[in-house]
């Protein structure tokens, strides 16, 4: 691992700092190893470097933010001096507060892997395969990241960390097109099981080699952690306030108020041990701390930054985002949560979904949306998988959804992927009336 | 290419973008981006390798660590022959892009806001980019190309709140520069907030039943881009995209099969000077016009060099990369219906009865490709061939086969419109119109949400 070159970053705040009302600039180093493979074979192998600087600035309250040039320190000065004059010309944002001044006490969590930083974990990818081979078709990719951060503000934040991250993305196919996903992330290479994760891949296809006629209709639904995280996802960036105020969120004049059953807490948490997107500091360099956005049902906050909770006389919830406040890691909590065979168990009759995607908002401030489940989606009667359905679609409202949530489960696993770009730490979730559309 | 024949490609590009972003008339921020990378491809002994930094030290050290790597199952690969190009192109502007004043791009924000705000619209979130790439491809074939390309983009998302809540997203972008801004655009955006809030106001519910449904080119190249263009790409149909974008209905051994009717012709063509342009692709192949379905039948894949090899044919400069931090993979470009011979009057009159959609806001389709759905906007009833009242949210919800086996009569009024195009794992937003003219649909499976 090499050592965070101060210099740049402190080089570019000197030279912006006089000049500016509020500054602050962010350095990024990150190495990558990635494969991806399919049909069981490895058909890339990647690496990549990169070194990024960031700068966020304001004058008089007109905001600038920018990617600098990094290959040579002159030359990212004078873009910089560009930026200022750029700055002059702009309108202000009557209702910008400025950046932190406080908030600078960080919590001692490491989210770093030596083990990911001195280069290994790819050769997991090949246990999977084997699992996979005589079986069926894996496809997928494993990627793994060593990120340095560094911050310097005007408001007197200056800190860095140090980070690692895996990601493991596996599909199986097998014969007449039964097909599962799992797709999950973290810090820590010990968590990953990549032969786990393709065995239970593999197990969701054996449930059924049966196809039913599906029906539209509406049913009590189950959704994989997979599938839940997409939601879940749509339902925190709909939490920040910038989205609340762009008329992009149907959570608006919903704070303290009922936006899910009360089985259900959703967790923000930057600290999470293994969390993928951990963070000690947010992107104005306060500390970020754990917090509710649902609590019981209940939407307990909006998610802010130092600005924005200054303009709604609150206190910022450490998720800046300068622009845009944004979650990090998302947490699913039951009240009474139960294992999973049980909630499988009490269905009568009901829908299991263990994949979806393209998830497409017709209005994102009422929450109506459709999404596809792909993959095994299995229909279950008294309890037991019966048969597999294809060709359903999700037309609902997010909302809804979230106060019809019935069951929750014990078992969870933190997971993203195309749907679900924020890692989600979710156990499988039971939703009551879930309406499903049909091509026939 | 031989098995143990070494290939190397370096893709050094430079990437230029300014943007503004407006929320409710205030400007939340604006960003100047620069930056520089390359992407370095290799196939060694059969292997693919990709390495890609903004950072030159220690590159050939990494490089020789990476193509040292080991695994037990790995695929082979292989490229197809291709005469190496060396060629130049650019796109002329007016001003170049990189010289456009703040001011100006401040003053298209201001014109498009104040056209909302006049028509009363609360909600407004727009955004306008204006960026460059330019690019220097070089291989170990002899190839080199360099190219320079400029776009615009305007985007908005608005609410309309009349009586019922609808919302509208819509991209406007082109090749060039900021003289591709006219005030025709302007217009057009006045007319489409005055026919959402119609809708809004007046839209009538339809129930579930079997309609004519006439849809303007907007609605034509998204279901073309969704249900032809993806499903044709030659990475899907072996496999390669399985864990991200799925797979196809195209299968390997079928790669000739029946999508819809004799009406149904579609083409990807690059070299239109469209938002998806491009004349060399980003591994140096000439790039061309794809029949990619002709008179209902799969004519052409698109495809890289990987894929053309598999085919045992050549590549047609389908390959793209987002930027120098991602390989190449196959990838559309303006992608569309060719026109047939039919106004839209002529559409309507053969309609008779049935429904008009002009514009859509969600979407979806599943990753074999089958099965879409496409929600109105902007809709009216077609009563005795003559537009009538507004209609809430039509949808259309069906197999890719019965839509274009549907496929009565093709309009001629072809035209593109901007999009974002995502594939591949990191995402690869590459910049691609979906186009095509009015079409007609019969006896369409049809309900309002």
């Amino acid at each position: 691992m090499e050592q965070i070159d101060e210099k740049f970053a402190k080089v570019i705040f000197k030279t912006m700092e006089k000049e500016v009302s509020d500054l602050i600039v962010f350095e990024e180093r990150e190495k990558k190893k990635e494969v991806k493979f399919f049909n069981n074979k490895i058909t890339k192998t990647e690496y990549s470097s990169s070194f990024n600087i960031d700068v966020f600035f304001t004058k008089e309250k007109r905001i600038m933010f920018s990617r600098i040039p990094t290959e040579d320190i002159e030359k990212a000065k004078k873009f910089c001096k560009k930026l200022i004059e750029i700055s002059k010309i702009l309108p202000p944002k009557e209702d910008f507060y400025g950046i932190a001044s406080k908030g600078f006490n960080y919590r001692k969590i490491s989210n770093f892997d030596k083990n990911i930083a001195n280069g290994g974990g790819l050769e997991k990818v090949e246990n999977a395969i084997e699992v996979a081979k005589e079986k069926g078709r894996a496809s997928g990719i494993l990627s793994l990241k060593t990120i340095s951060h560094f911050l310097i503000s005007s408001g007197g934040a200056e800190i860095e960390e140090k980070l690692t991250k895996y990601y493991f993305s596996f599909r199986f196919i097998k014969k007449d097109y039964f097909t599962a996903h799992k797709a999950v992330c973290g810090a820590f290479l010990k968590y990953l099981d990549a032969e786990k994760v393709a065995n239970e891949a593999i197990e969701l296809t054996n449930l059924t080699n049966k196809i039913l006629k599906a029906k539209a209709g509406r049913y009590f639904t189950i959704f994989e952690p997979l599938s839940f995280s997409s939601f879940v996802s749509n339902f925190a960036f709909a939490a920040s306030i910038f989205d609340v105020e762009a008329g992009l969120s149907f959570l608006k004049e919903k704070l303290k108020k009922a936006v899910a059953s009360e089985e259900v807490s959703i967790i923000d948490d930057p600290l999470l041990k293994n969390g993928y997107n951990s963070r000690i500091f947010d992107d104005e360099g306060v500390a970020t701390r754990k917090k509710f956005i649902i609590k019981n049902g209940i939407l307990t906050t909006y998610l802010f930054n130092t600005s924005y909770a200054k303009k709604y006389k609150t206190k910022t919830t450490g998720n800046a985002g300068l622009i845009e406040p944004s979650p990090f890691n998302l947490v699913v909590k039951g009240k009474n949560e139960k294992n999973k065979e049980k909630i499988i168990e009490d269905i009568k009759e009901g829908i299991w979904v263990t994949n979806n995607w393209y998830t497409r908002f017709n209005n994102y401030a009422t929450g109506d949306f459709s999404t596809l489940p792909r993959d095994m989606l299995l229909y279950i009667k008294n309890g037991e998988v019966v048969g597999a359905l294809k060709q359903l679609r999700i037309s609902d409202n997010l909302l809804r959804m979230f106060l019809n949530i019935k069951a929750i489960g014990k078992e969870k696993e933190q997971v993203r992927w195309w749907d679900s770009p924020l890692p989600v730490v979710s156990p499988i979730v039971g939703i009551d009336n879930v309406f499903f559309t049909s091509v026939r | 290419m031989s098995q143990k024949e070494f290939y190397m490609e370096e893709r050094y590009v430079e990437n230029f973008r300014k943007t503004a972003i407006l929320k409710n008339g205030c400007l939340e921020g604006f960003s100047v981006v620069e930056e520089r990378g390359v992407g370095i491809r290799i196939l060694k002994d059969s292997k693919l390798f990709f390495y890609s930094t903004n950072e030159m030290k220690n590159k050939k050290k990494i490089i020789k660590e990476l193509t040292e790597t080991n695994f037990k199952n790995v695929k082979e690969v292989h490229f197809s022959k291709e005469k190496p190009n060396k060629a130049k192109f650019a796109i002329n502007q007016k001003k170049k892009v990189e010289d456009v004043d703040e001011k100006d791009i401040l003053e298209i924000l201001k014109v498009v806001d104040s056209i909302f705000v006049e028509e009363g619209v609360k909600n407004r979130f727009i955004t306008f980019s204006i960026s460059s790439k330019k690019q220097e491809f070089q291989n170990s074939e002899g190839s080199k190309i360099v190219s320079y390309i400029p776009r615009v983009i305007l985007s908005y998302l608005i609410t309309i709140n009349e009586r019922r809540s609808i919302q509208r997203y819509n991209d406007i972008g082109f090749c060039g520069g900021l003289e591709k801004i006219s005030s025709k655009i302007f217009d057009s955006i006045r007319e489409e907030v005055k026919e959402l809030k119609e809708v809004s106001k007046k839209g009538k519910r339809i129930g579930k039943s079997r309609m004519n449904v006439v849809l303007s080119s907007e609605l034509t190249g998204i279901a073309v881009h969704e249900s032809i263009g993806h499903p044709t790409e030659a990475d899907r149909i072996f496999g390669r995209e399985a864990a991200q974008a799925g797979e196809s209905y195209i299968k390997p051994n079928n790669i000739k099969m029946k999508i819809g009717n004799s009406m149904l012709n579609v083409a990807d063509d690059p070299t239109i000077q469209e938002y998806g342009f491009f004349l060399y692709d980003d591994e140096g192949v000439k790039a061309r016009r794809k029949i990619l379905v002709k008179e209902g039948k799969v004519n052409e894949l698109l495809l890289n060099r990987e894929t053309a090899y598999e085919l045992n044919t050549r590549s047609n400069g389908s390959a793209r990369a987002s930027s120098y931090r991602v390989e190449p993979i196959v990838r559309m470009s303006n992608t569309f219906l060719l026109p047939g011979k039919k106004s839209f009057e002529e559409l309507l009159e053969e309609a008779k009865n049935g429904i008009f959609i002009k514009t859509f806001m969600e979407w979806n389709i599943d990753d074999l490709r089958i099965n879409q759905r496409y929600t109105g906007g902007i809709a009216y009833l077609i009563k005795n061939s003559k537009i009538e009242e507004p209609v809430i949210f039509p949808v259309i919800e069906t197999t890719t086969f019965d839509f274009w086996n549907s496929l009565k009569d093709v309009g001629k009024d072809l035209s593109f419109k901007a999009a974002t195009c995502g594939k591949g794992e990191p995402m690869q937003d590459i910049p691609v119109t979906t186009g095509g003219p009015s079409i007609l649909l019969k006896n369409v499976r049809i309900w309002s949400r």
